[in-house]
This record gives structure tokens, C-alpha cells and sequence, in this order.
């Protein structure tokens, strides 16, 4: 039945002629597991486009939902997060293979005479995957992406003379958007890999023309077929390098994906790591020299690989016999490793650098989690504008940290607000309001200890100031002991503080109706001269701040209510006796 | 490396390449099948909400009126608050009680309209045709017009706004 078929598709295709024909091609000398590498690369570059095709269909290239596509894919659709890893790590491993492949063939001297055109489309190729890799990680347009790719087509602005017509032809414009994306994702969907398939189509017709190059001393007598000998050695190759991928992919949990892009926002940027020797090496060139890493030594390498079969003119393919030909490549390939290597190191010893990772992290982190909550349809950046975890720590740290500190970070010259309106904050506060912590370095000295109330009258004042804060959903607060605070805070609070109109009969102290509610601490921030009077010296960010980012500090701000000594150390809350004026 | 190409190890290095072609294939496509088939694996499907509609006083007993229905909507990504998700016939049937269809033709999903003259929805698609009360009159329709819950609030008409599935006789609920 199979065979009728098969006849009879024969009879009209040819088709078995073809295969035998694919599949009968000589190995001189033998199959070798070093020849393998050729066969691994169109294997991954098949997957890369298995995958890329999946991606494809759920990926969009506009700048307003790219990275809501992306994080569609890592975390909703089933299988999305396992496809897009295999993609991204597949690239890799191309990147990797790649290089092996190259290695295999200068140290054979398969470039030399009849092969230098396969050599030439190989290098070729070198250069249409390089570009693939490139183009590939801006499509998330996330942070890692953005900015890697500014500093990329940067570079390639240096170039002189045509460089600047060239950036602005890349980029779609003088301005990263839009444009690039739709540009970029042209080039790593349509062109590049378009391109490749052409070269890989000549490289192997050559290839198959001229045959693999046996070394120097293998035995020309012993002949293989390429199948089933060398065609089981390169699927096995295959297998291998496919199950590193799926299991690093597995293990990582694929790709990570960063924050959505925002220029307006800090971010150590850093190439893909095969990129990572051309980043460390223009951190030794000073500014004028600066030619020679981007442009002039790459330049310089393409060009020394390109004339390499007219260097090595030689009939020998002994490595012996051509080591002056051979140790550029091997100086080549170790300067990259060790600039590489150094790379990782100095950021490894760069706490500036781990420090901003880290927040990029937190960042990337808080994003994918509102993110599974459905990203409302102005885009991943309007839904962060609207975290005031996320826009309100941004203009806390743009803001408030020249004044203020929060968790370890600004400085000491107001009161600090780890734990800010906390219980434990109002406790230590009531106790001694002329620490350093508390407002020990503001002109607002009136304020004296309310240890005399005693404990008991003072953790009462506590819970009913805390109890002035909450919203509805917030946790419960001891309603009985706020209201025996309540009284207390009449008693001995109201000659100074106002509350609901009534109260600071002798001095004009601050209001405490809805202390540390929202409403309070946008009054506070937007004009603090209204709680505070003439000692003040607070900015007023009325005019500074729209409305929306005043409510998004003060709800960021909120969050410190829950702090706890028990649930997280707060150091800054340890007593300061340092309190100076 | 020595490679036998005695029959038997043919054989074997065959067999190697089929396993290995195998196992190349089941990783890419194990996660593709899933990724592929990931709309099919999705359960949910619009879960009827209460979505205010019209002004019951802008409604009439022999003129059915269309109105949008505007409401919550997850597309893909996306959540957005005010998005239409597709269009009703309303008509008064007694006091305070407002009749609701679906405007998708429950033959292929066209938008059904209102023939003023006949007194009847139509088709603009195939020309199915429904009574007032939007039952068949004729045309390839297997079902009436689909009928929706409603209810007056502060005399608002609201309905439970769901979608069925095309082309069956049975009223299925799509998602």
C-alpha cells in the first residue's frame, strides 16, 4: 500500500531521486563528530523559525502593546513562556554553534582554494545572525531591549562620514519609537531571515560541490556515506544541543522579561552576553579612540577573515604548518572570552550596578504582576503611571530623597520615613519628636515629649492618631483604645493641634483630622505650610506635581502605615541620639 | 571516528536518526501544540453581566429600538472599561417589562436589522426574517432571534448580555 504510493508520487515528483541524492553524498575519510556543526545550525535555525512563527502570532509590533504582547505570551498563553524561551535561548546557542562551526572549518582549512565562496557566504552568514540576534531583543520593547539597542545603533551612528544617515536609517527617525520597532521587526521577520535562507542555500550547494575537508593526516581510503553515518552523528548533535536549551529554559523559567521600556527611567543597560567583549572593550578606549572598538578592530577582524584564503595560500591543511594564519583567530577568540569574563566580573564588583539590576528587577517584577490584572488599553506605561508603588517610588526617589530617607536610601535632613505614620513611628515620635528621626532636624521645634502621659495613655494616643488614617481597606484598627486615645488627645493634645475646627487655643499647631489619610498626606506634599505654618520648610509640590502624582506619592507614602519593627527591620527607626539642629 | 557500515549498523544509526529526529520534534512541538491550541484549553466566555442599556421611557411596544452594549471587555491583554461588545432589540411587552435580542443572526452572526414597512427584523446577510416577538418567519435561521434576560432599574432597561453560538438550533452559550 505505502510503496504503491510512494511509486506513484515517484512516477510524477522524482522525489526518491532527490532524497537519494540528499542523502548519498561521500565523506572522505569517513564521518567525523567534528563536522557536525553545519547540520546543527540548520536545525536550530529551523526551530528558530518553528518558534518565531508561534511568536508571531501572538506578538504585535507597536510600541503600545509590544511588551503586552510579549508578557502574553511568557505568562498567560499555555506553553507561550516554554516557546519563547526556546526562541530566545535557541538564539544562543545559534550564536555559539556558530562560532564552533567557524573554528572547525579555519582550523581544517576547509576556507582554502576551491572553497573560498563557501567561506565568504559562511561569513556572510556569521554577519545575518549577528543581525537576527540584534534586532531580536528590541521586539519585547522592554527596558533590557530599549536600551541595549540605543547604545547598539549608537555605535553604529560612529561610523564616519555615513554613520548619522545610517542611525537615522535604522532607527526610522532621530527618535527611538515607533518607526524603529516596525523597522526592527521588518528586518527579524522578513529580510534577515530571508537573506539567510539564500545564503544557506548557496553555502550548501557549495558545500556539497566541493565536499567536507578531511584533516591532513585522516585515511582518504575510508569512505562514508553522509547517511546513516555523518546524518546520525549530526542529529545527534542536534538532540543534544536542543535538550540543553529545553533545559535551561525549563530551569530559568524562560526568557526574562524586563519593565517596559521608559526612557524617563534609571537603567544599567547592558548588551546580550556574546555581545558583551565589544561593551568592555570601549570601556579601555578613551572618547578619540573610540573608532577603534566600534568600527576599526571589527572591521579589522571581518576583513583579516575575509582575505584568509589568500593569506593561507598554502596547500598543507596541517595546523602545524599554518599556526601564523590560525592564531589571530585563537588571540581573537581568547581576547573575546577574557573581555567577556572581565565584563561579568566588574559588574559582579560593581555594587552600583547591582544596585540598579536590582531595582530594574523589582521594576520588571511589579510590572508582569499588575500585568496579570488586564493592562488597561493606553499601555503598559499608563498602567505604571497608575501603581503608585511603581510611579509613586519614581518621583520619591526624583523628589523626596534629597530630604528625606526610606528604607536606607536619602538623606537625613527631615524626618525619616521607613515605617512613616506606622504605629511604632507614632509611638517613637510622641516619645521624643526632637530626634533626629522624627523632626529633630526640621525648625519645627515645638513639639516637646509626651512621656509624661505615661505608657498606657500614650499607646491609646497612638492606636486613635493611627485610626485617623485608615480606609476602608485597610486593617482593622483597636477601636477601644483609639477611643481612649480620642479623650486622651483631647485632654492633653487640643491647646496645640487642631482637630475637626476645634482645638489650638494657645498655639497654632497642626491639624490631625484624618492624620496620614490620603487626603492629609496630599495636603502635606501639595502645600505642607497648611499643617505646619511659618516653620515649614518643606517644598509645596502643588506646582511641581499634577494632582495624580501627588495622590500616587501619598498612596506609595500610606503603604509605611503597615510597617512593623516585627514584620521588617527598620533600622532607621533604631533610636538616633545624633538629633542636632 | 571508525564508523562500521555493516548492515546492522545501519540499521541502528538509521533507527538513532528517526529517535533523534523524534525527540527534536517533540520538544518543539509538545509546547507548540499547547501554545497553538491555547484559545480551544481557555474556559470563560462572556458571563452574563447586568449592562444598562437604554431609558425604558425611549422604548415603544411596536418599534423595537437598538441600543449598544457598552461594558467591561479582556481582549487578549487588554482590559478596558467602556468597550462595545455588541447590540440589542429592545421592545416593550407589558409594564415594566422590556423584551431583549441579541442583534447577531443566530444563522451566521450577521446584524440583524428592523423592517419598518413589514414589521419584522431581517437579515441583511441571507434574509432570514423573525416576528415582533423575534421567532423565524423564514430565511436559513435554525433558531429564533436570542432572547435576553432583562430588568428595570430607576427606569433603566439593563440586560444580561450573553452570546450563542451560530448555525444550531440549540441556544448554547459561546466560551
Amino acid at each position: 500500500m505505502f510503496s504503491s504510493i510512494s511509486d506513484w508520487l515517484d512516477e510524477r515528483t522524482g522525489y526518491k531521486a532527490l532524497v537519494a541524492h540528499a542523502l548519498d553524498e561521500d565523506i572522505p575519510g569517513g564521518a567525523r563528530v567534528v563536522y557536525v556543526f553545519g547540520s546543527g545550525l540548520a536545525v536550530l535555525f529551523t526551530c528558530q523559525v518553528v518558534t518565531g512563527l508561534m511568536l508571531m502570532a501572538t506578538y504585535t509590533p507597536a510600541v503600545g502593546s509590544a511588551w503586552s504582547s510579549v508578557f502574553y505570551v511568557q505568562h498567560e498563553v499555555a506553553g507561550g513562556w516554554f516557546v519563547r524561551g526556546l526562541h530566545a535561548y535557541g538564539a544562543q546557542a545559534m550564536v555559539i554553534v556558530l562560532g564552533m562551526h567557524l573554528l572547525q572549518v579555519a582550523l581544517y582549512g576547509a576556507y582554502k582554494r576551491p572553497r573560498e565562496v563557501t567561506w565568504w557566504f559562511g561569513l556572510a552568514l556569521l554577519g545575518v545572525v549577528q543581525g537576527l540576534a540584534l534586532t531580536g531583543y528590541l521586539l519585547p520593547w522592554d527596558q533590557k531591549g530599549y536600551w541595549a539597542t540605543k547604545v547598539a545603533t549608537n555605535i553604529a551612528g560612529t561610523v564616519p562620514l555615513l554613520g548619522p544617515s545610517i542611525q537615522t536609517l535604522i532607527v526610522g527617525g532621530a527618535d527611538y519609537g515607533q518607526t524603529t520597532l516596525t523597522r526592527f521587526y521588518v528586518l527579524h521577520v522578513g529580510v534577515l531571515p530571508a537573506t539567510l535562507v539564500l545564503l544557506v542555500t548557496m553555502h550548501i550547494a557549495l558545500f556539497r560541490k566541493h565536499g567536507a575537508t578531511p584533516p591532513a593526516d585522516a585515511d582518504l581510503t575510508k569512505k562514508d556515506k553522509f547517511f546513516p553515518a555523518q546524518l546520525a552523528l549530526d542529529v545527534m548533535f542536534a538532540v543534544v544541543v536542543l535538550l540543553v536549551i529545553a533545559v535551561i529554559t525549563a530551569w530559568t523559567r524562560g526568557a526574562h522579561l524586563d519593565a517596559p521600556s521608559d526612557p524617563s527611567i534609571d537603567y544599567p543597560p547592558r548588551p546580550e552576553w556574546y555581545f558583551l567583549f565589544l561593551f568592555q572593550l570601549l570601556k579601555y578606549l578613551p572618547g578619540s579612540l573610540e573608532l577603534v572598538g566600534t568600527i576599526i578592530l571589527p572591521g579589522l577582524a571581518g576583513l583579516f577573515l575575509f582575505a584568509l584564503p589568500f593569506l593561507d595560500k598554502g596547500e598543507t591543511t596541517r595546523i602545524s604548518l599554518r599556526w601564523q594564519w590560525l592564531a589571530p583567530i585563537l588571540l581573537g577568540g581568547v581576547g573575546i572570552v577574557l573581555l567577556t569574563v572581565q565584563s561579568k566580573r566588574d559588574d559582579a564588583h560593581d555594587e552600583k550596578f547591582q544596585h540598579a539590576a536590582a531595582e530594574a528587577h523589582v521594576r520588571a517584577e511589579r510590572s508582569i504582576a499588575l500585568a496579570r490584572n488586564g493592562i488597561p488599553p493606553g499601555g503598559p506605561l499608563e498602567m505604571l503611571r497608575n501603581d503608585p508603588l511603581t510611579r509613586g517610588a519614581d518621583l520619591y526617589a526624583q523628589h523626596c530623597t534629597k530630604c528625606h530617607v526610606l528604607r536606607g536610601k536619602g538623606e537625613y535632613d527631615a524626618p525619616v520615613h521607613t515605617g512613616f505614620a506606622s504605629r511604632a513611628w507614632i509611638l517613637g515620635m510622641l516619645h521624643d519628636p526632637q530626634d533626629a528621626r522624627y523632626f529633630g532636624r526640621t525648625e519645627i521645634d515645638d513639639m516637646k515629649s509626651m512621656e509624661k502621659l505615661g505608657d498606657e495613655k500614650l499607646q491609646a494616643v497612638t492606636e486613635w492618631l493611627f485610626a485617623q488614617g485608615q480606609e476602608p481597606t485597610d486593617p482593622p484598627v483597636n477601636a477601644a483604645l483609639a477611643a481612649k486615645g480620642g479623650e486622651v488627645f483631647k485632654e492633653s493634645c487640643m491647646d496645640c493641634h487642631l482637630f475637626k475646627g476645634e482645638g489650638a487655643d494657645t498655639f497654632d499647631g497642626p491639624d490631625m483630622t484624618g492624620y496620614a489619610s490620603r487626603e492629609w498626606l496630599e495636603k502635606q506634599i501639595s502645600k505642607p505650610e497648611s499643617i505646619y505654618g511659618e516653620l515649614n520648610k518643606m517644598t509645596a509640590f502643588a506646582e511641581d506635581l499634577s494632582p495624580h502624582d501627588i495622590t500616587m506619592l501619598a498612596l506609595f507614602l500610606r503603604q509605611e502605615r503597615a510597617a512593623t519593627p516585627e514584620t521588617g527591620p527598620l533600622p532607621e527607626l533604631a533610636p538616633q541620639k545624633t538629633a542636632s539642629k | 571516528m571508525e564508523l562500521d557500515t555493516s548492515k546492522s549498523r545501519r540499521g541502528f544509526l538509521t533507527l538513532l536518526t528517526a529517535a533523534g529526529s523524534a525527540v527534536i520534534g517533540a520538544i518543539l512541538l509538545v509546547p507548540g501544540a499547547a501554545y497553538i491550541l491555547d484559545p480551544v484549553l481557555r474556559s470563560g466566555g462572556t458571563k452574563g453581566r447586568w449592562i444598562r442599556v437604554a431609558e425604558l421611557a425611549n422604548l415603544s411596544k411596536d418599534h423595537p429600538v437598538t441600543a449598544p452594549v457598552v461594558g467591561e471587555q479582556v481582549d487578549a491583554w487588554t482590559k478596558a472599561s467602556a468597550v462595545r461588545l455588541g447590540t440589542v432589540w429592545l421592545r416593550v411587552v407589558g409594564d415594566d417589562k422590556v423584551a431583549a435580542w441579541n442583534a447577531e443572526c443566530p444563522h451566521l452572526g450577521c446584524k440583524v436589522g428592523f423592517d419598518e414597512a413589514k414589521k419584522s427584523f431581517g437579515c441583511p446577510c441571507h434574509d432570514s426574517a423573525f416576528t415582533l416577538d423575534g421567532d423565524v418567519q423564514g430565511g436559513p435561521a435554525p433558531r429564533g432571534m436570542d432572547s435576553l434576560e432583562t430588568r428595570v432599574q430607576d427606569g433603566h432597561v439593563e440586560v444580561k448580555f450573553i452570546r450563542f453560538r451560530a448555525q444550531i438550533k440549540e441556544k448554547i452559550e459561546l466560551g
